[in-house]
Formats: structure tokens, C-alpha cells, sequence
């Protein structure tokens, strides 16, 4: 009995814990081998994946590596807003028929030979022959034609260039290689005008922005054409085969996107890029004291200034310092003068900007073309600017928002609270507001502020233009509503003259301007750029804030020793 | 189990639609985008009109959000204003470079935190328990930026041991381009996802040492120690098994979090992945990207949550609804 129920146990074991067993054996010998076989996969692709990768910097290769702010929205150089599109497309891959010397202002013929006034309202301008795109068409007269009359009705939206569209009436090719524009009244700058303009192929067609994108459609003349464009993370651009002259210097060229300053800084000081622009103030000192980094600074005509409501009765943002309204008093100039002379514009450059700006009394930056040296004073004056509220009827104050950009250009919003405090000080009371870009310039378009910050760059053949959209009567810049019929007839009579001329003009205009305080200037920029001098030699042009892959020059490789 | 899949996947869709409303509505309110997509309407109300009228923005709200609806559904998730091409095309561009990024970051951070965890958790209380939870809180109260920005400042320029910005060289792994399984890849991807995983690395040690703190005292551990079993073999077969539940889920959660939250890590590296491009579309008011993005973040959570939720049924019996067999 016992020997039988010992058999029973032991058969039940085995035909149910005995079975759990060995299941629980297979289960571990699978998991074994499951886990070996996936181990071997993981490792395998690793190996695999290790032999295709993209390898950076060896010695062979000249290799710049430009560490860029912003990226460009699509790399059609018709469409786009700010400097980021040019200096992602133009020159270096795109060029224009005329473009300008080192100093910003001296054009040569590029891909035009020469030109002629046939009379104020036509331009002939003959082409250089030979000359052909990265797909190897050949460049002509069509191409011309086609790309101005693409520039006045783009597919997408159109660049800011105005001025340019609305003084051609229309272009016609005479030959392969002459082409006639007629203007619609005598320009004599056109010539200067056509510098910003980059000639397309008139192969694309009616390409659309994503079809540049997609590069497709990228087709210039320039010595380098479009390799790749990794979205948010790098453009990357290769000789162009058939490029006129001798080949570009750099085998590549690398255009990397980093927007965080500091990053991009360390990213400069770590040898990962090899010049940028766009460095903080706060960053120079460090930069400037690393070996192998050299920092350049521009000058430029550039101001940081603010529009003022001088035209409406009541404003928005200026209300008595109970809330009630009130008639508007920046209307009063006496009061503009006020806000001018609480400014401490010596403070402002020195303590927020570290130095690396000029403090501007007026808006063009002095050695450009519209400054007037007279106007030169940056003295602030509290007493005075309180005794000019007490006799324009202020003595008690009044209360206002200032409104500003936030961190679109450097410390603006310090300026901003620096400029609010300045003003409280002289008996007013002041609130801030720093609204992001992509927000504030729909608002400020609209003109829905009272004080409102805004800057623009003037080039040499653009400040006539720029200055008239702001301050003419009917500018559609003129946030403020300034109205001078007297600074309107300066106003056309520089803008029908070569800008050599416009002179006198523009500093009678300045002079006006700045005693009746249309505008508030701060300070000038200064345009800072570093780079790697044992890689890499650079001469920004003057008075351009873009990177230009075309001023880049690569030292001697025997200097070369880092590699990464 | 069909059942409880089909009432989730239904829950899910109520929430998605709840979100994407409040996102739609929210976007709509803010800033005018045809200025900025074209500066010269400013002065043009013809321009600005026909501008206005091209981008749907003349539309009334409720017809604007049913035309979005409708083309949601249809899988149209609309295009870009800024980069003229389909925004989900634009954000699944970038989409592998972020998820290799939050991949690796909780990767780390589980590495680091769950031993971590543990150890602080079953000494409790004793003075290398609580100075692992110190420690941690350092992790999750360290600002992202500044982490990343010293991790470049030792690394990439003091050291030059490792590149500072960007994503390395790519692989194609089953049609994706991953930079995970190239050496220069994983140099660029160390910086980054050590930052990103800095506050997880901090949250789960927490999560784990409160759990395995609070299951120890538990009469089934107590049974385990009475057998005989040495400590390794309690934790290991014991006390992993009651926490692992509840950490699925919060693993889950993390990483939706990260998917969502890289933006700033993303910003400082200069890592081409979709936070970055959520702050650059959100800069240029590019409403079709922005939608798309929330929207596809709100489906990988709820994805993500069903998930964890499987996971945890098959796991622990105790969560399967009656009467579903294993």
C-alpha cells in the first residue's frame, strides 16, 4: 500500500510539478537563446551601422563650418524676410548682376559687363558671355528677364524690396546677352538697387519656395551650390562645377544652426565652428582672450531707436497717472525733447551693451551717408527735462507703456527697463512691455502702440528709401505719424538724385528730425565677429551683419594641427 | 480584452478632440501671422485680403476648426506657412532625432535611477539613504539650460573630449535615418541626453526609493526573509516584482514627457528635433506645424498610457478586469 501510494506520489510529480520543471528549463533555455539572438542583432546593426556613418573634419578636406543664429525659412532668395536668407543664398551661391566692394558701397559688374542710362527712364545693361549655372544651361538674357519679373510677383510671398519692384515698369531682353529695363520715373540708384537682386535660372519655371527647398530649383551661378539642408540642423553647400573663375577655396561648406548664443559661443571656443556673428556682449571679453579665437567689430549704420505717437490726440498707452485719459502729450514736442534728455545713453552702452555700441544722437551712424555732425550731443539732462514737462503743462507727469521687442536684439528688454526707469525719474511713470517678435511687429504695424522700439539697417544705396518710408507723411512705416512737408520735399528731391548727391538732403532732414524728435535713437550696433584665426581668415564687409561664406579665407594647411 | 481596448482607444479620442480644440482656439488668438508671412500687406489691405483669404484665416473660427477637423481625419494635417511643405511631413523630418535623444536620456536615467532607488529605498533610514535623496533633488531642481551649458563648458571646451552642438553622422536602420548606431552619433548624443535625463534621473530615484520603502515592510518580503532567502534574491524576486507595475506607468508617462519637454535641451545642442522646431514654429507663428505638433504629442501620450496600461495588466493579475483569463 504505502510502496504503491510512494508510486502514485512520485507519478504525479512527474506528471505535474516534474512537467513544471521541465517547462520552467525550456522557459530559461528559450529566454537564453532569445536573449543571445537579440544581443547578436543589437551588436550586429551596431557594426553595421558604424561603417556608414558621416565622418566629420579629416585634414585633407578644407572644411569651413559657419555656426549660424537663425536658419532661413527656404532658401528661394526671393522670398524671405531678414538677413538670414542672404546670407544662407547670396552671394555664394546666387549672384547678383552688380554687387559691391569690401566697403559696402563701391559696385562692380558680376555678372553684367557694364551698363548705360539711354535716358533717366532707360537702362541698357549688357551681360558677360560664357557665364553658366550649377546644372550647366548657360546664363543670358532671359534669365534676367525672367527673374525681375518673377521678383515682382513671386510665387509665395515677396521680400521687402519695394522700392526695386515699383521702380521697373518692365524689362526686355534685346539680345542673348543686352537686356533694356524702363523705369517708371527717373531712379538714378537702380543700378545700386540691382545689387540686392539674385539672378534664378529661367529654367524653374513657375518653381515655388519649396521647390528651392527641396533644391530643385536652387540654381545659381555662384561658387557654390546647395549639397544639403538638414532641417534645423545644418545647410550644406559644395564647389560648383561650373563656376567661371578658379575654383572657391573651401571643398565645403558647412552653415550650422545654433540658436542658443552661449552654446554657439562655446561651440567657437570648442573648435566645432569656425566663425560666427550675433555674440553677446557679455561673451567678447571671454572670447578675446581665447588663443586661436580673433573677434572683429563693425560699426555699422544701425540704429536701436523708438516711434513715437506724435499724431493722434489720444494714445493708447498714455493715460494721466490716475488712469484717466488725457490728451496726448508726446504731441508736444517739448515733451519728445523730455524723453530724449532723460536718457542716459553713456549708461545704456556702457553698462548693458558692454561697450560694444555707440550712443546715437541721431539715426544715421556718423562716416554714412545723412549724418550731420553738428548733431552729435548725448548729454543727458534730468533738470532740463523736468522744466520742459513743467512748461508744456506736465509738471505732474503722466503715465505711459513702453513697448519693445523681447531679446530680438540682445538686451533689449534691459535697455527697455533701463529707459523706464530713466523716465520715472523725471517725474513720469512708466510700465514696461517686451513682447515677443513674432507677436509685437503685427502689433506694431498696426499701430497699436504709443512708444514702440524698431530698427532697421541702412545700406548705402538703401537709406534714402528706408528714411522715406518712415518719416515721409504717408511712409507706411511711419508708426508715429510724423508729418513735415518740409522733410516730404527733402524726401523726393534725394530720392530722384545718385545717392553721392543726396548729402545736403538727408542731413537737412536729420536736423529737422532730431530737433522735432520724430524719432528716439539709442545707441549704433556694432557688429561683432569671431572666428577661428588658425582655420580660418575673415573680413566682414562693412556695415553687413550676415556671415559671408565668400569672405572666408582658409589659412595655409601647414598651420593646421587640431583635428577632431 | 477587445472591449477594454475599444472603451480606451474611445476615451482617447474624446480627450484628443477636448485637445485639440483648446489648442486650436488658443493659437487662433494670438498674433496676426499674415503680417509676418508677408511684410508688404501691411500697407496693402488688397494684399492682406487676398493673403488673408489664401491662408483660411477669413474664415469664422468654427468653420476654420471643421475644416481642420475634417482634414485631421482624412490625415491632411495641413502646410506649413513657413516651410510651404506638409507640417506632419515637416515634424516627422525630425521627429527620429528627438526620439533617439528621449530614448537614450530615459535609457540613462533608468540605469542610474532604479539601482539608485533601490538602494536608498531598502536602507531607509540611514544616512547613505538620505543622502542619495539629497542628491536627487539636485537632479530635478538644476535648470536644463544651465546643465547642458556647463556639460558643453567641461566637455567640449575644456576638455575637448566631446563635439558641443549638433547631431552627428546618421545611419539608415529600417528605412530611418538614426544617429544612435554610429560612434560620431552617440559622441553628439551623450551631452544632450545626459541633460535631458538629469531630471528623471532625480524623479526616479525618488519615485523607486519611496516605493521599494514603502512595499519592504509588506508581510510577503517579512515571509521572504523568514524562508531564508538572501537579500538579493528577495529583492530580485520579490520586491522588483510589486513595484514594476506602477513603474511602467511612470516610465510611460516620463517619456512622453521628454518627447514633449526636450525643447530647451533641444535649443541649447542645436538638436534638430521637434522641440526645437515647436519653438521656431511657435516664434513664426506658424499655426499648421504648431497644431500638428500638440496634437501628435497628445496621441503618443494617450498611446504611451494605453500601453503602460497593457503592460500592467499582463503583469499584475490583480489589475485585469473580472473574469479575463490571463
Amino acid at each position: 500500500m504505502t510502496h504503491q501510494s510512494a508510486d502514485n506520489d512520485r507519478w504525479q510529480r512527474r506528471s505535474f510539478s516534474g512537467r513544471m520543471r521541465r517547462f520552467n528549463r525550456h522557459v530559461t533555455n528559450y529566454r537564453k537563446s532569445l536573449t543571445r539572438l537579440v544581443g547578436t542583432v543589437l551588436v550586429a546593426s551596431l557594426m553595421w551601422g558604424c561603417t556608414e556613418e558621416g565622418q566629420t573634419r579629416t585634414t585633407n578636406e578644407t572644411i569651413l563650418t559657419i555656426g549660424s543664429a537663425e536658419e532661413p525659412q527656404t532658401l528661394d532668395p526671393q522670398y524671405g524676410l531678414f538677413g538670414q536668407i542672404q546670407q544662407a543664398t547670396f552671394p555664394a551661391v546666387f549672384e547678383p548682376l552688380f554687387f559691391r566692394e569690401l566697403d559696402g558701397k563701391t559696385i562692380y559688374p558680376l555678372l553684367a559687363e557694364g551698363y548705360q542710362f539711354i535716358d533717366p527712364l532707360t537702362v541698357q545693361i549688357n551681360l558677360k558671355q560664357g557665364l553658366v549655372f550649377s546644372d550647366g544651361t548657360e546664363f543670358n538674357a532671359d534669365d534676367v528677364v525672367f527673374t525681375l519679373n518673377r521678383l515682382a510677383d513671386p510665387p509665395g510671398a515677396s521680400i521687402p524690396i519695394k522700392y526695386v519692384t515699383d521702380a521697373i515698369a518692365n524689362v526686355v531682353a534685346i539680345d542673348p546677352f543686352k537686356v533694356t529695363v524702363h523705369l517708371n520715373e527717373p531712379t538714378p540708384n537702380f543700378i545700386g538697387y540691382l545689387m540686392e537682386v539674385p539672378m534664378l535660372s529661367a529654367q524653374i519655371g513657375d518653381a515655388a519656395p519649396a521647390d528651392f527647398n527641396k533644391l530643385d530649383a536652387a540654381i545659381g551661378t555662384g561658387p557654390y551650390k546647395f549639397a544639403e539642408w538638414r532641417r534645423g540642423d545644418m545647410i550644406e553647400y559644395v564647389r560648383n562645377p561650373y563656376f567661371r573663375d578658379e575654383p572657391a577655396p573651401w571643398e565645403k561648406v558647412v552653415l550650422k544652426f545654433i540658436p542658443n548664443h552661449a552654446a554657439r559661443v562655446a561651440a567657437l571656443l570648442a573648435g566645432d565652428i569656425d566663425l560666427t556673428n550675433y555674440i553677446p556682449t557679455t561673451d567678447v571679453k571671454r572670447l578675446e582672450r581665447a588663443e586661436d579665437v580673433t573677434v572683429t567689430t563693425v560699426p555699422a549704420n544701425r540704429a536701436l531707436y523708438f516711434h513715437i505717437d506724435i499724431e493722434r490726440g489720444n494714445s493708447p498707452f498714455v493715460t494721466a497717472k490716475n488712469g484717466q485719459p488725457i490728451e496726448n502729450p508726446l504731441k508736444d514736442v517739448r515733451v519728445r525733447r523730455a524723453l530724449s534728455l532723460a536718457i542716459d545713453r553713456d549708461l545704456i552702452v556702457e553698462k548693458i551693451l558692454d561697450g560694444y555700441a555707440s550712443p546715437a544722437a541721431q539715426w544715421i551712424a556718423p562716416g554714412y551717408i545723412g549724418h550731420e555732425p553738428t548733431i552729435n550731443d548725448v548729454t543727458p539732462d534730468r533738470s532740463r527735462a523736468r522744466q520742459l514737462l513743467i512748461e508744456a503743462g506736465f509738471s505732474d507727469g503722466f503715465a505711459m507703456t513702453l513697448h519693445g521687442t523681447a531679446g530680438l536684439y540682445g538686451p533689449d528688454r534691459r535697455i527697455l527697463q533701463a529707459m523706464a526707469a530713466m523716465w520715472e525719474k523725471i517725474g513720469l511713470k512708466v510700465e514696461v512691455d517686451a513682447i515677443p517678435a513674432g507677436v509685437y511687429w503685427g502689433r506694431w504695424a498696426n499701430r497699436e502702440f504709443s512708444v514702440s522700439l524698431s530698427s532697421y539697417g541702412l545700406q548705402y544705396y538703401r537709406t534714402a528709401p528706408i528714411v522715406s518710408v518712415t518719416l515721409d507723411t504717408d511712409g507706411y512705416d511711419n508708426i508715429g505719424g510724423y508729418s513735415n512737408s518740409q522733410v516730404d520735399l527733402l524726401l523726393a528731391q534725394a530720392n530722384a538724385a545718385h545717392v553721392s548727391d543726396q548729402q545736403e538732403q538727408l542731413a537737412s532732414i536729420a536736423r529737422i528730425t532730431a530737433d522735432d524728435v520724430a524719432l528716439l535713437p539709442i545707441y549704433h550696433f556694432k557688429y561683432v565677429f569671431g572666428y577661428r584665426s588658425d582655420r580660418v581668415s575673415y573680413q566682414p564687409t562693412h556695415n553687413v551683419r550676415d556671415l559671408e561664406i565668400l569672405n572666408a579665407a582658409p589659412i595655409a594647411q601647414s598651420q593646421v594641427t587640431q583635428v577632431r | 480584452m477587445v472591449s477594454i481596448l475599444l472603451l480606451r482607444i474611445g476615451q482617447s479620442a474624446i480627450s484628443l478632440l477636448g485637445i485639440s480644440f483648446v489648442v486650436f482656439a488658443s493659437v487662433f488668438l494670438i498674433g496676426e501671422p499674415a503680417s509676418l508671412y508677408d511684410p508688404l500687406v501691411r500697407e496693402d489691405p488688397a494684399r492682406l485680403a487676398a493673403l488673408r483669404s489664401e491662408l483660411g484665416l477669413d474664415q469664422p473660427l468654427y468653420i476654420q476648426y471643421i475644416n481642420f477637423l475634417r482634414d485631421v481625419v482624412t490625415g491632411k494635417f495641413g502646410t506649413s506657412w513657413v516651410y510651404q511643405e506638409p507640417a506632419m511631413q515637416v515634424i516627422l523630418e525630425r521627429l527620429p532625432a528627438t526620439l533617439e535623444l528621449v530614448a537614450l536620456a530615459i535609457a540613462i536615467a533608468f540605469c542610474i535611477g532604479y539601482p539608485l532607488g533601490l538602494l536608498s529605498g531598502w536602507k531607509k533610514p540611514s544616512a547613505l539613504s538620505a543622502s542619495i535623496e539629497r542628491i536627487s533633488v539636485l537632479g530635478y531642481s538644476a535648470p536644463t539650460f544651465w546643465v547642458g551649458l556647463v556639460l558643453i563648458y567641461i566637455f567640449a571646451v575644456g576638455a575637448n573630449a566631446l563635439p558641443s552642438i549638433g547631431r552627428g553622422g546618421t545611419a539608415q536602420v529600417f528605412g530611418i535615418q538614426l544617429s544612435l548606431f554610429t560612434a560620431d552619433g552617440i559622441s553628439h548624443l551623450i551631452l544632450p541626453a545626459l541633460t535631458l535625463s538629469l531630471y528623471e534621473i532625480g524623479y526616479f530615484t525618488r519615485m523607486i526609493s519611496t516605493m521599494t520603502e514603502e512595499t519592504k515592510h509588506k508581510t510577503f518580503i517579512s515571509f521572504a526573509h523568514a524562508k531564508g532567502l538572501p537579500v538579493s534574491r528577495v529583492i530580485s524576486n520579490h520586491l522588483l516584482k510589486a513595484i514594476s507595475a506602477p513603474l511602467v506607468t511612470i516610465v510611460a508617462i516620463e517619456t512622453g514627457a521628454l518627447i514633449a519637454g526636450s525643447v530647451i535641451t533641444e535649443t541649447v545642442f542645436a538638436w534638430p528635433g521637434v522641440g526645437k522646431l515647436l519653438v521656431d514654429s511657435v516664434a513664426a507663428l506658424d499655426r499648421p506645424v504648431i497644431v500638428a505638433f500638440v496634437l501628435l504629442t497628445a496621441i503618443a501620450f494617450l498611446v504611451l498610457n494605453l500601453a503602460a496600461d497593457l503592460v500592467q495588466m499582463l503583469m499584475d493579475p490583480t489589475l485585469r478586469p473580472k473574469g479575463v483569463p490571463a
